[in-house]
């Protein structure tokens, strides 16, 4: 793991300042504020050419890679609150997102060991495991709300680009982990 | 002292565990119980969804405005490889509708005429409000755009929306600055529609995919590639004659129809305000406040 945990001050560290609470609390809202920013984004109108509605699951990236890496900054609250937003911008049916964000969550919090300080392959092929199940859960429970069978064909390939999104977006998130959470 | 710190840590641990299963397991019966609320339409539901929109629409507004720069400008540059030929297309189609419109000059003159023969009322004045698009639908199961225009702009649920080429879909939820239009190709779109050449009626049904399908089409309709597919005005909801789209295909999976809507280029939409109130009823009137007891 990267970093080491703030301390809890002793008679030996001198309290923190006003301003370096501040600080302190900025940093440690990070993972929040990119999952939340990352929930909001698919809604913006891009209008990209040959514009296919093709929505890679962001958060569900997101989530787990904080989940495995900084699970004390990624708390089941914030999972939950992140899923009702999400499917709030979305017009999507409630609880669906805050489902499989809280069930990836709740997983992953039990096998980090298998991920932390583990090559990126193995991060990479436990994300599979988790986005298909997501990609599986997610369908059957919208196939449940709209009372048919929806067509599976967007939500595989949705699969594919998240997973192939992910290695681009855990580079993200790495270097936002040692540059603003390094020592917090 | 010490030894006091470690019993209160071995007490601790496992009910701060314990905690924590239990925030996280209310948790996840919380967002299955807002599965069931959000399913049953209920009041409360819907005020927090129009709530939530009319915070979110102004952060919106402001984030798609560098997102639309840069992809009209992908857009054009795409679109200046093509000028040429697009000139001389356009040129043979301007010379075409000249006649149409010649066409249709005379038979709108030959309309009033017969209409005022007949005394027959014309049609309601329809007053339209312009929305900009500030957001698209984020989740793979719905097909919603949002609007920066709402209710204090007079948009009412059940309008229809409009772009120059025809009926995109209907306002769905309406916040104070901003509604959500329901797509003619969501799930959970229902529109009564006719062919306009054989007035044969049927109901447009979307299904999450470009294409939405006729249901309810009666076994002795006649269609074919190409035949214009309008609103029918049944069940008041939509005016009628609103095109939507035509015939793109018959197959085995139903009638497939290609809207006239081009969804890669939806930046404003024009919200029709026909004054009908339609088949979906806006949200009852909060109570009046009850008098203060002395």
């Amino acid at each position: 793991m990267i970093g080491t945990r703030a301390m809890p001050p002793t008679s030996l560290t001198p309290p923190l300042t006003l301003l370096q609470r501040f600080d302190l609390t900025l940093r440690c809202m990070t993972p929040f504020v990119i999952t939340l920013l990352l929930a909001l984004a698919p809604v913006l109108p891009l209008h990209l050419p040959h514009d296919t509605d093709l929505v890679p699951a962001f958060t569900l990236m997101s989530v787990f890679y904080w989940t495995v890496y900084r699970p004390d900054l990624m708390p089941a609250s914030a999972v939950f609150a992140i899923g009702v937003i999400q499917d709030f911008a979305a017009g999507a049916p409630l609880g669906i997102t805050s489902m499989i964000l809280l069930g990836t969550h709740g997983v992953v919090l039990g096998q980090r060991r298998l991920f932390v300080g583990k090559p990126f392959a193995m991060a990479w092929s436990g994300f599979m495991l988790i986005d298909a199940a997501a990609t599986a859960v997610s369908w059957a429970f919208a196939s449940l709300l709209a009372g048919e069978p929806l067509s599976l064909s967007q939500p595989l390939l949705e699969f594919v680009a998240t997973l192939a999104m992910f290695p681009m977006l855990a580079w993200f998130f790495v270097r936002t982990h040692r540059r603003v959470l390094a020592r917090v | 002292m010490k030894a006091r710190t470690e019993a209160v840590f071995r007490f601790a641990a496992p009910l701060k565990a314990a905690m924590a299963r239990f925030a996280f397991l209310s948790l996840v019966a919380a967002a299955f119980a807002l599965m069931l609320l959000g399913k049953g339409e209920i009041v409360v539901v819907e005020r927090a969804r129009t709530a939530l929109l009319d915070v979110l629409a102004p952060v919106f507004d402001v984030l798609s405005r560098p997102a639309e720069a840069v992809s009209s400008t992908i857009t054009e540059a795409g679109q200046i490889l093509h000028v040429y030929r697009e000139n001389r297309v356009l040129r043979e189609e301007v010379a075409r509708l000249e006649r149409w419109q010649e066409a249709a000059r005379r038979l709108d003159g030959e309309n009033q005429a017969l209409r005022s023969l007949l005394n027959f009322p014309a049609d309601p004045q329809t007053r339209s409000i312009t929305g900009r698009v500030i957001g698209d639908s984020g989740g793979s199961f719905v097909r919603t755009i949002l609007v920066g225009v709402g209710s204090e702009q007079g948009v009412a649920k059940g309008q229809a929306a409009v772009t120059g080429e025809g009926l995109v879909g209907r306002v769905s939820e309406v916040g104070e600055r901003s509604a959500r239009i329901l797509l003619i190709t969501d799930l959970n779109s229902r529109i009564p529609v006719v062919v306009e050449s054989s007035r044969t009626r049927a109901v447009l049904a979307g299904d999450n995919t470009a294409r939405p399908r006729l249901l309810y089409l009666s076994p002795e309709a006649r269609l074919s590639p190409g035949d214009r597919i309008v609103t029918s005005g049944h069940g008041g909801a939509l005016p009628a004659g609103l095109p939507i789209g035509v015939v793109a295909e018959i197959g085995e999976h139903g009638v497939q129809v290609q809207p006239y809507a081009d969804w890669t280029r939806l930046d404003f939409v024009r919200l029709l305000d026909y004054g009908l109130t339609g088949i979906l009823p806006s949200l009852p009137a909060p109570p009046p406040p009850k008098a203060v007891r002395k």
